[in-house]
């Protein structure tokens, strides 16, 4: 796996995930998002990841908490396959803006 | 250099011609004797060849052949043979012959160290050495045999005039030759001396320059560098007459005493160091560890390396070390018996009983997967499912507390929904944010006929119509538990009818998700293929796990793997309606389920 972060402005951060995303990835993605500004609006860009488990599950719901703490929003983009199955089944687009 | 030779030998002077004769007067009032001239000094190769040319001319010789006797007693020939001055015969320079290989005339003259003619051809030897008539003359210094002086292949026999000159000719070379060995061997001593005193000087460099400490010692220390002066804060002067013992802390002396006598007694062996501490003038203690080799007189040189923060490091790392050990075990035994407080949780209620199947293979000691069931006073039968996030312990945690809230709710009757909520919002309460609880929960009516279900984020529930072979699918309506609180969670169950035939499946993802060596996944398409075949009511659960154990082979299970089935008419329930009515078969579809 590897992670990347663009910053779009001062308000929007692109987390752009690469292949697998588990619990590899949790310190870089809570890196990714520590410490942004007030009101931050986060997009999670799934177009490259192959593969996601509960434990990503887990990661975006941090990023929901640390979104519902300092007021901004999350979107989750580029979901198909593995990865949008798995956030259906959860049935996290009743928590995040889910754009296949 | 033949103009010169011309101009100082006589053209042929083994005749006895009085013109020659004034000649050589001549020449000898010019320079009291020729030789003198090409004798001037040590022999170089210029008045070697001056001379033997002389030599050559004087005893109207084709060859003269000039040796010295090395230090190994062998005769090296000095000089290429030559007929003239330019025409080289052959090459004998550098050519020896030990004593037992002196031949000839020569040989006889070397042996009996005078000087010899033979007049008679000599056909042995080496074929350089054979000659036709020979003269020879050793050359003797200070009572020694250094060298000879050989002509050979005169056209006429030699006489007792050449025999003479010949001798002569060696009594005033012998010197000259004595000085130029004596030279050649002074210079190469001189060199070797030198290269010696060059390699002492290094040594000592390194002696003085080397970081780690070295000492020269006899029964006292007889010389040591910089490095363990400085290392014992002692100067030079005060390590006279002191032992390297009693600059040993007293425990080790005898260690290092007795090290030190076995390198004495065994010089040739390779000693094992010795590690001992070390007493500087201060009082502190510094670790060394000394290896050493002996000369045959019992001078020790040895070599030190002070350790003594290696030492440290070395304890510091065996008390971690324990410590760690101490903790491992620690942890160990707290594993286990968590490990079996959770077991216990989990084997409460009416799991085991007739009609309910099901697999765990937990990775390790903990899983983060628990399957429940139970009945109630009613005779309704409710079972779950669930799958905590994470592996191990951190998973494990949370299906205590779920296990106890199941079972509690279930002996006070709490309604279905309520029941889930509760435990929602319980897991809410304890579960850090990040970690849930993905499950599928189920109530089976007292009368085996109504099956409620709430998924929420299991793979589909699958529910398998005994009657007609088809395959429902029930998807995850809801999301996992200690997600949200439980009003915003909205548990609307589905309701479905089901007959004494029907299976109900129910998995984790371990299951969808487990991979075979080409690294597919096993699906739910193989799931639903398992069961849609011409089984049987009841021979699902089997053929499920036959084809998920089939198509993993050997490769090894990722995550944890739970699954459960409930065969209806096995149940309780389901036994006791069968008695009573037929039953209806569904009334609910696949599709209704998805609300």
């Amino acid at each position: 796996m590897s992670l990347e972060t663009v910053k779009q402005g001062d308000t929007c951060r692109v987390i752009k995930i690469n292949g697998r995303f588990d619990f590899s990835c949790h310190s870089a993605f809570r890196e990714a998002y520590s410490g942004s500004p007030t009101g931050t609006e986060f997009i999670v860009d799934m177009a490259e990841a192959s593969y996601m488990d509960s434990a990503a599950l887990g990661m975006l719901l941090l990023l929901r908490e640390h979104v519902q703490q300092t007021g901004g929003k999350v979107t989750i983009t580029n979901c198909r396959g593995q990865t949008y199955d798995v956030l259906q089944i959860a049935n996290f687009h009743r928590l995040f803006k889910i754009v296949q | 250099m033949p103009a010169n030779s011309s101009h100082s030998v006589p053209a042929h002077s083994g005749a006895s011609e009085h013109g020659h004769e004034q000649e050589r007067v001549h020449n000898c009032s010019d320079a009291s004797d020729p030789l003198d001239a090409l004798f001037d000094g040590a022999l170089t190769e210029t008045t070697t060849r001056k001379a033997l040319c002389f030599l050559r001319a004087a005893l109207s010789s084709t060859r003269v052949i000039l040796g010295q006797i090395d230090d190994y007693g062998e005769l090296v020939i000095f000089n290429e043979a030559r007929a003239g001055a330019e025409r080289v015969l052959f090459d004998l320079s550098g050519v020896g012959f030990a004593s037992d290989e002196w031949q000839g005339v020569w040989g006889d003259a070397l042996r009996e160290a005078r000087a010899l003619t033979d007049n008679r051809p000599h056909t042995t030897g080496p074929q350089h050495l054979r000659y036709q008539r020979a003269v020879a003359a050793p050359l003797r210094f200070d009572g020694n045999l250094i060298g000879l002086v050989l002509a050979t292949d005169k056209a006429s026999d030699y006489d007792e005039k050449d025999l003479q000159t010949i001798a002569d000719f060696a009594r005033r070379a012998a010197p000259v030759l004595a000085y130029t060995l004596t030279q050649t061997r002074f210079q190469r001593q001189l060199g070797a001396a030198e290269e010696m005193a060059s390699a002492a000087a290094e040594g000592e460099r390194f002696f003085m320059m080397s970081r780690d400490p070295m000492v020269i010692t006899e029964a006292t220390v007889k010389r040591a560098n910089a490095a363990f002066t400085s290392l014992m804060g002692l100067r030079p002067q005060e390590l006279q007459d002191k032992s390297l013992a009693e600059l040993t802390h007293p425990k080790d002396r005898e260690l290092l005493e007795r090290e030190l006598h076995m390198m004495r007694t065994e010089p040739n062996r390779e000693h094992n160091a010795v590690t001992v501490d070390m007493v500087t003038s201060s009082g502190e203690l510094r670790r060394v560890e000394w290896t050493g080799a002996a000369t045959h007189d019992g001078r020790v040189y040895a070599v030190g390396r002070d350790i003594t923060v290696l030492s440290w490091a070395m304890e510091d790392l065996a008390i971690t070390n324990a410590e760690l050990q101490r903790l491992h075990g620690e942890a160990q035994a707290e594993e286990q018996l968590a490990a079996r407080v959770i077991a216990h949780v989990r084997r409460q209620g009416n799991l085991d009983s007739p009609g309910i199947a099901y697999v765990t293979s937990p990775l390790g000691l903990f899983s983060g997967d628990v399957q429940l069931a139970s009945y109630m006073e009613t005779g309704e039968l409710r079972w779950v499912l669930a799958d905590f996030t994470g592996h191990g312990l951190t998973a494990a945690i949370g299906t205590v507390p779920l296990a106890g809230a199941f079972q509690l709710a279930c002996k006070r009757n709490v309604g279905f929904a309520d029941m889930i909520g509760i435990i929602n919002d319980m897991l809410n309460g304890v579960l850090p944010p990040g970690l849930f609880c993905a499950s599928a929960w189920f109530s089976l009516s007292p009368d085996a006929r109504e099956l409620r279900i709430w998924n929420c984020g299991l793979p589909p529930v699958l529910v398998r119509r005994g009657r007609t072979g088809i395959v429902e699918h029930f998807d995850s309506q809801g999301l996992p538990l200690g997600v949200v609180s439980t009003f915003e969670l909205g548990i609307t169950p589905t309701h479905i009818r089901v007959d004494d035939d029907d299976d109900i499946f129910v998995f984790t993802d371990g299951m969808t998700e487990c991979t075979n060596a080409q690294g597919q996944q096993f699906g739910m398409e193989r799931a639903k293929a398992a069961l849609s075949g011409a089984l049987r009511p009841r021979e699902g659960f089997a053929s499920l796990m036959q084809a998920v154990a089939s198509f993993r082979g050997e490769e090894q299970a990722k995550d944890d793997l739970s699954a459960l089935c409930v065969s209806v008419g096995q149940t309780r329930a389901g036994s006791h309606a069968r008695n009573s009515e037929p039953s209806q078969g569904s009334v609910s579809s696949a599709d209704s389920s998805q609300r």
